[in-house]
């Protein structure tokens, strides 16, 4: 195990090769009852090819939704794409044809979600379940499909003599590994797993994370890990992007964010989780709570909870700059704050 | 110090179609006065029924319950009243625990109302003081818990919770459903509660950096039964059962430069239905051995730490 | 909204507070509102006939029959010249009556009936559940017929029929909303801070159920007022010369060829009325769930 965790760094610094997938200055909204919820207030970021980015935040931050407009999942209304572009092997996937995106979705692109329990049909056998994956972009005939559905079983670590159950037989660590076997039953070339191991204990997210990591590495797959579990973060990606309201507010390298945490949301995360190694009496949480999505403050989104905010903070919108090689901030008192830098660990 | 509560040989049993379900079983632990024990343990390991049943919200199906010294196991209604004052609950879900139709002042109000100890002017003046002390602003006073994030919902359960002025309080996950920055500030909460009121606190989850954090005490427990108890800093310190190890092993760490070595755990949780005599994790243990299948106590390995494996000596002395 | 009436804590003032909320809420449905608006005016209308009626409903002219609708009878008269919308004011006081009298017995007894299913459990519920089993069964028309042809037919025979027919729903969906409500841990802190079991139902089981109960009776009332209809067209419910609904279009049947306007306008009176009780009922349902967001 530990080889395994060794050699994944190496390849890790070897891997950055070309751009898989860039997505710039995305826009999505909501409507709601005539109210207009801006969910999605231009992101851009870029991925490269067996590579994994870590997009955390919490709840209603936006993140699901970034990956759901990708595959253009997103159901219209209420929500719409209303500017930007995803590029995906220099395609601009939000500008082509529903037939070239129906060949993309599940293929090129997959996407594994946070609750196994709804993402299984229980009429169909998990057999079934795959072997329509195939017949839909392999066009396999049905022998082959058996074989190749074994082949994946297998690999995710199920008995293939299971092929013909239904999926309340399977517990539910077992249905996120079948999951996972449909979504990369297609070889894609980037996975996109929302929350993948939240609704799982401890012990069965450490089996499906090392898992996800292997047939990574064995597929030279990219990868968007949506989460909001640091600690997941960490075990896994090799980039990461902080989102807050709708807005990437720190990317760069993992060891970058980890390291030199600058944002002063992302410190505040850091500050707010227990950590397993240090002997702290108190937490320091981040005061208030995320803002509405339908009534944004103006400026930068995060002041009104900012214990550095500044009359500047409060009005225009505040442009992402670079603040070490690699490492992006989305604050006006970036280099302030990297002054007064505390490291975590 | 003494113990608050004391728990000897519980168990809980659930009749199902396919025979009985042994939550909780054969369990034996106490808990000193003004401290926080953590219990810790995966989805269906019995850890909220255990909870549910110290405080009576179960009744226990064998065993006896001990509080303040007294026997609590079974109760006529007159005592279970009494008892309910002292004793209380906090829940993880706060959608499901608070009812919809009542706001947060009437939720609040409640308990105090029911206890028929304060006048109608009394009651708003308690009730804004137990507001006031979990920190919710005086305009949720006529809110719904639909128009509260999760939060201020946790913050409405808590008062409730300490309208009684109780004694213990069982948490069952409060923070698991919450964002990591609003998990930080219940536990701050939870903590200064317990100073300023000398609480103690049975603090359930399957969360290990949040117990960590919390507690003084720590169990873990598998399938029903305990299989390792200590003080908190032991536990990280010095596991010493082979499940606690695998646990903690598993806990995804912030701290990237130092990667653990990770136990990966074979297989999953077995069916707690008529299990098996003998070690229940035997099955998915790396050090199991026949001498396994006799059943497993909970025995004293040093001062304060005690563990349930028969193999605890050899494997633990092994550098492992 | 209400985050303004700070430290304003009075009894009076919350409760009232709910009820305008809901109130407030219901009011933003234009089409519940219209609902509503048409069947107050419906039963006004049919409360006050005796004034409003231009003739007695059972006043014939026989000088007069089949005629179209014209200045002196705006819908014309039947074959016995008795005036049509005189008939459709007076009716309403019979087929209003029926389906509210109805659905209330209904309601009342299936909450009951629903509540110790549901709350109880056990063989209470399964004994009680089989036997609402067999009675849904039996279609509700048919049971109604059943009902009706046994006990003979007559006013207030059809309401006891309908009753019947319609109280196993009722008594389902109480307790299928108990069941759920059960399983919610506010139950376990009311049980933690002492509340009764009184208590428990009365306040936090009951107008947590009863909120389905409300929306399904406005439009039970509708489906009760189409099968007391239709009852009457056979020949097994109100009998002529009341001028109930159903039994005027029961009536003019045999002349729909010749004289159609014999049974458009009581069949339009009887859509009209059933279409905003469904529409009142679709705009309750939204209005009475806490959950959904304003």
């Amino acid at each position: 195990m530990n080889e395994a965790l060794d050699s994944k760094r190496e390849i890790r610094s070897e891997a950055g090769g070309d751009t898989l997938l860039s997505v710039r200055n995305l826009e999505v909204i909501y409507t709601a009852s005539g109210q207009v919820i801006r969910a999605v207030n231009g992101v851009s970021f870029d991925l490269k090819r067996g590579q994994t980015l870590g997009l955390v935040g919490e709840t209603g931050a936006g993140k699901t939704t970034i990956a759901k407009s990708i595959l253009r999942i997103l159901p219209d209304p209420p929500a719409k794409i209303v500017g930007g572009e995803v590029r995906f092997e220099g395609e601009d996937l939000l500008k082509a044809p529903l037939k070239r995106m129906g060949e993309i979705r599940g293929k090129k692109i997959s996407m594994v979600f946070q609750d196994p329990m709804t993402a299984l049909n229980p009429v169909l056998t998990i057999g079934e379940q795959i072997e329509e994956v195939y017949k839909l972009h392999e066009k396999l005939n049905h022998q082959k499909a058996a074989e190749r559905i074994a082949e994946m079983l297998e690999m995710v670590g199920i008995p293939s003599e299971r092929y013909n159950e239904y999926p309340h037989q399977f517990s539910g660590g077992m249905k996120q590994r079948i999951v996972i076997a449909m979504a990369l039953s297609c070889n894609p070339d980037l996975l996109l797993a929302d929350e993948p191991t939240t609704a799982l204990d401890v012990t069965i997210q450490a089996q499906i994370l090392d898992m996800i990591y292997k047939l990574k590495q064995e597929h030279n797959m990219s990868m968007i890990m949506i989460t909001h579990d640091l600690g997941v973060i960490a075990e896994v990606c090799d980039e990461v992007a902080i989102v807050y309201a709708g807005e990437i507010i720190e990317k760069g390298s993992k060891e970058e964010i980890f390291d030199y945490p600058t944002h002063p949301y992302t410190v505040g995360l850091f500050n707010s989780l227990p950590s397993l190694n240090s002997e702290e009496t108190r937490l320091k949480p981040i005061p208030g709570m995320p803002p509405d999505a339908s009534d944004l403050p103006e400026g930068c989104h995060f002041h009104p909870r900012c214990a550095y905010a500044t009359e500047e903070c409060r009005s225009g919108r505040i442009e992402m700059t670079e603040i070490r090689p690699g490492h992006y901030c989305r604050c006006v008192h970036a280099a302030d704050m990297e002054a007064r830098q505390c490291r975590i660990s | 110090m003494s113990n608050i509560i004391e728990v000897k040989n519980l168990k809980k049993y659930f009749p199902t179609p396919r025979g009985m379900l042994h939550a909780v079983d054969d369990v034996s632990f106490s808990i000193r006065t003004g401290s926080t024990m953590g219990v810790v343990g995966e989805s269906g390991c019995g850890k909220s029924t255990l909870g549910r049943t110290m405080i009576h919200l179960l009744e226990s199906t064998d065993g006896k319950i001990f509080f303040e010294g007294e026997d609590v196991t079974r109760l006529n209604s007159r005592q279970m009243k009494k008892l309910r004052e002292q004793v209380q609950i906090i829940f993880q879900d706060p959608y499901s625990s608070l009812n919809p139709r009542l706001t947060v002042s009437d939720t609040i109000r409640e308990p105090l109302m029911l206890s028929k100890r304060f006048s109608k002017a009394e009651l708003q003046f308690e009730t804004e003081k137990l507001m006031d002390m979990v920190g919710l602003a005086k305009n949720y006073y006529l809110s719904y818990p639909h128009e509260l994030d999760g939060g201020r919902r946790q913050r409405v359960v808590i008062a409730r919770a300490l309208a009684l002025k109780p004694k213990f309080i069982v948490c069952d996950e409060p923070v698991s459903s919450l964002d990591v920055s609003i998990q930080a500030q219940i536990l701050n909460l939870l903590q200064d509660l317990q100073r300023d009121n000398d609480l103690t606190y049975m603090f359930i989850t399957h969360d290990l950096s949040v117990v960590r954090y919390i507690s003084h005490y720590i169990s873990v427990m598998y399938m029903g039964q305990m299989v390792e108890t200590c003080p908190t800093k032991e536990l990280f310190a010095k596991p010493l059962h082979p499940y606690t190890k695998a646990l903690l092993s598993a806990i995804p760490s912030v701290d990237i430069h130092n990667p653990k070595h990770r136990i990966i755990l074979k297989g999953e949780v077995t069916s707690p239905i008529n299990p098996k005599p003998g070690c229940r994790f035997s099955n998915r243990c790396q050090y199991a051995k026949p001498e396994c299948a006799e059943p497993q106590t909970l025995a004293e390995y040093s001062e304060n730490h005690f563990v349930a494996c028969c193999r605890a000596k050899e494997i633990n002395s092994e550098n492992m | 909204m209400r985050n303004e009436i700070t430290g304003l804590t009075g009894q009076k003032l919350k409760k009232s507070s709910q009820f305008k909320y809901i109130v407030s809420r219901l009011k933003r449905n234009k089409m519940a509102v219209a609902g509503l608006i048409i069947i107050i005016i419906m039963t006004l209308v049919a409360i006050f006939s005796p004034w409003l009626a231009p003739y007695q409903y059972d006043k014939t002219d026989l000088a007069n029959m089949f005629s179209p609708p014209s200045r002196e009878h705006l819908f014309g008269t039947d074959e016995l010249g008795r005036d049509i919308l005189s008939r459709i004011m007076y009716g309403g006081r019979y087929s209003l009556r029926i389906g509210i009298i109805s659905i209330s017995c209904a309601a009342v007894a299936g909450a009951a009936i629903g509540s110790i299913a549901g709350y109880f459990g056990g063989k209470s519920d399964l004994l009680i559940m089989r036997i609402l089993d067999v009675i849904q069964a039996i279609p509700g028309l048919v049971l109604a017929i059943a009902v009706s042809a046994t006990l003979g037919p007559g006013f207030t025979n059809c309401i006891i029929a309908l009753a019947i027919g319609v109280t196993p729903a009722f008594a389902r969906m109480t307790r299928a909303s108990i069941l759920n409500i059960r399983k919610m841990e506010y139950l376990e802190a009311a049980t933690s801070i002492n509340a009764s079991s009184f208590r428990i139902i009365s306040r936090h089981v009951l107008p947590n159920a009863l909120s389905p109960l409300i929306v399904q009776s406005t439009m039970g009332i509708a489906t009760a007022i189409l099968i007391a209809a239709s009852l009457s067209f056979i020949g097994l419910g109100v009998q002529p010369p009341t001028p109930e609904w159903g039994a005027m279009l029961a009536g003019g049947r045999n002349y729909i060829t010749n004289y159609p306007h014999l049974v458009i306008f009581p069949g339009v009176t009887i859509m009209i009325a059933v279409l905003s009780l469904n529409m009142l009922g679709d705009g309750l349902r939204d209005a009475l769930d806490p959950k959904l967001k304003d």
